[in-house]
């Protein structure tokens, strides 16, 4: 809570900056802020759960739980921010704006992992969206990015509207917004529920599997993440997926745990439908920026899975899982931004052609990320991917669902590895990038969390 | 009297929903519009729900529809024709239609409009106190949804943050 007031204020404050004629004040500030945002938010870890929700009337719960998501997407943030450097460089950039704008999106993410009322869910989701269509088409000049920020916008507009009609209806079968409050009706009222309860789940549920781009509500992924700046495209791919991911477990653990059965099947149907899509798509792109795409499809197909099992230890997967796939993509996507900086903004696979050749320490940090995307043991990705399907396992009857994730973890290699092959056996010509000391200090961070994360997952695992 | 009225409006309702449908010109359709959005407008007064009531007038027919009306005024003839609509276009929107009538009759049949009131009220109001949900609603603002209330406020902040960035080039 107090984080998200820190936030807006941080935000604003870096609205002000920007009227100064130097630059160079904003990024440190962002960071700061972020910093000071990471450690408040970590501050109310021990607060006993009645006082926090007590002061803002219900709305909000801060535990243990939404202080690890906001953690995640505070984390995410900071390492994101470094790469910015090239981007604010350019002479057209409004650098202050776009930072303002990145921090209020966080406060919507972390409305969207805290809310307790279905109002703030909403609220929460769209100053996350609003801020992540701008941001998609924030290069301007770029016809690529303006048509992602438009697509995104209309589409994300059409699932706002389900997402609030499903509200309404739930309201109108419940007579509450609370979560808790829709909770306590479907438990005092089992076998005799509205149907209006049932045409607002599934309505709220679209709503936010668009949002989670969960196939078949994919279809503008990967152009949004293809035409918009790099940059936004790790913010969006991380923050927006790990909010999403969020809302969707909280909104079914705490209103509708009682109708697991209702809504159960539908969810495994579109996690091993979102595998599939995701991944056979991804086989066969030249982009790799269009591939992360997919990737990102089939990585919610996972989380999906854990969603699905729901069981006590499906939480701790979802978010052990988003931490390990945020971090990956983040320095992927960090690598992304300086090689095709230096390749004139080629974003395809031959772009890293020959890239371990002068830049080691480039190519074994993208070498990691992919490792730990395609779930290879010794990184993060692999206790991901174990500890989701190990929930599911428990759970029993989702054998099929698994047999399909594994099989279809087997491909992920295949197009993980196309671009390690490119660095390191692939003939090319890049020469040495310099890196600034944010840049190698987030890189740094993002693979000791990697390997943290692979190694000793006890240390992350059982935080909880 | 209440029936009565209910079945004036859910039928001009359809009959504007229809018009929208079936009409030639642009113009005419944009009337039918008007026509579907005050009759909701009504419905809402029917259900005691009089701020939903002017917010539709305000917001739908004096913004939207005024927009909607002078953009035609500025791009189109006022003769012009819409485009044929293709088959499966023609096919939904009667059925839609189909099921808004089914709808409103299922309504007009079962509802007692005499005992008809909103549920969520303080306890003050009683039924002799003609009903105020504005009150009501800026008492919940303040009240239990400050919290949701002020985040409007920020997000609105960004809308503006972002519209000025988007709109305003940089001078080089």
């Amino acid at each position: 809570m107090l984080s998200i007031i820190l936030l807006s204020v941080s935000g604003i404050a870096s609205l002000f900056l920007g009227f100064n004629k130097s630059r160079s004040l904003l990024m440190p500030a962002t960071l700061l802020f972020l910093l000071v945002a990471l450690a408040v938010n970590l501050w109310d870890w021990n607060v006993p759960f009645t006082l926090s929700s007590a002061y803002n009337n219900g709305m909000m719960t801060v535990d243990k739980t939404t202080i690890v998501f906001s953690a995640i997407l505070l984390v995410s943030a900071l390492l994101v921010i470094p790469f910015s450097q090239n981007y604010i460089d350019r002479p057209q950039a409004q650098p202050a704006e776009y930072y303002a704008i990145l921090l209020f999106a966080l406060v919507g993410g972390i409305m969207m992992t805290a809310y307790d009322n279905l109002i703030m869910l909403f609220v929460g989701v769209e100053i996350l969206s609003i801020s992540m269509y701008v941001l998609a088409g924030s290069d301007k000049r770029n016809l690529r990015s303006t048509e992602a920020a438009l697509k995104y916008f209309l589409m994300g507009a059409f699932a706002t509207g389900f997402l609030l009609f499903g509200v309404a209806l739930l309201y109108g079968a419940t007579m509450s917004f609370s979560i808790k409050g829709i909770a306590d009706y479907t438990n005092a009222n089992v076998g005799n529920l509205s149907p209006l309860l049932y045409v607002g789940i599934v309505m709220v549920l679209i709503g936010v599997l668009f949002k989670v781009s969960a196939a078949p509500f994919h279809f503008w992924t990967p152009d949004v993440y293809e035409g918009s700046p790099s940059l936004f495209t790790a913010f969006m791919s991380t923050v927006v997926k790990t909010a999403g991911f969020a809302a969707l477990y909280r909104l079914l653990a705490v209103s509708f745990t009682g109708l697991y059965d209702y809504w159960a099947m539908s969810i495994a149907v579109v996690a091993l439908l979102t595998l599939v899509v995701g991944n056979i798509t991804a086989s066969h792109q030249h982009s790799f920026k269009r591939m992360m795409a997919y990737s990102g499809i089939s990585h919610a197909g996972y989380l999906l899975i854990a969603v699905t099992a729901f069981q006590n230890t499906s939480q701790d997967a979802i978010l052990f899982y988003s931490l390990a796939y945020s971090v990956a993509t983040i320095a992927a996507f960090g690598v992304l931004i300086l090689v095709a900086d230096k390749q004139q903004g080629s974003e395809d696979f031959s772009a890293f052609n020959g890239l371990a050749k002068n830049n080691p320490f480039l190519a074994f940090v993208m070498t990691l990320a992919m490792c730990s995307l395609a779930g290879i043991p010794l990184t993060g990705g692999f206790f991901g991917k174990f500890l989701i399907f190990s929930s599911a396992f428990a759970k029993g009857g989702l054998n099929w669902l698994l047999i399909g994730a594994i099989l279809m973890s087997a491909v992920g290699i295949y197009y993980y590895f196309k671009v390690v092959i490119a660095m390191y056996i692939r003939e090319g010509k890049t020469e040495k990038i310099a890196l600034t000391g944010l840049q190698q200090a987030a890189f740094v961070l993002s693979i000791l969390l990697t390997l943290l994360l692979g190694v000793v997952p006890n240390l992350f695992a059982d935080l909880v | 009297m209440e029936k009565f009225v209910f079945f004036l409006f859910a039928t001009s309702l359809i009959g504007g929903g229809l018009g929208i449908f079936l009409a030639q010109r642009l113009l005419y359709k944009a009337f039918a519009l008007l026509l579907v959005l005050l009759a909701v407008a009504a419905l809402f007064v029917l259900l005691r729900a009089d701020f939903v009531a002017a917010s539709q007038i305000m917001v739908y027919v004096g913004g939207i529809l005024i927009l909607l009306v002078f953009s035609l005024l500025f791009s189109a003839s006022t003769h012009q024709k819409a485009p044929p609509l293709p088959y499966w276009k023609l096919v939904a929107g009667l059925l839609t239609i189909c099921i808004g009538t089914f709808v409103l009759f299922g309504i007009f049949n079962e509802v007692n409009f005499q005992t008809l009131h909103p549920t969520i009220l303080p306890a003050e109001t009683s039924s002799t106190q003609p009903i105020q949900t504005i009150r009501t609603i800026g008492i919940t603002l303040f009240g239990t949804q400050t919290v949701a209330f002020e985040l409007m406020g920020l997000f609105l902040l960004v809308v503006l943050a972002a519209v000025a960035w988007l709109l305003v080039e940089k001078e080089q």
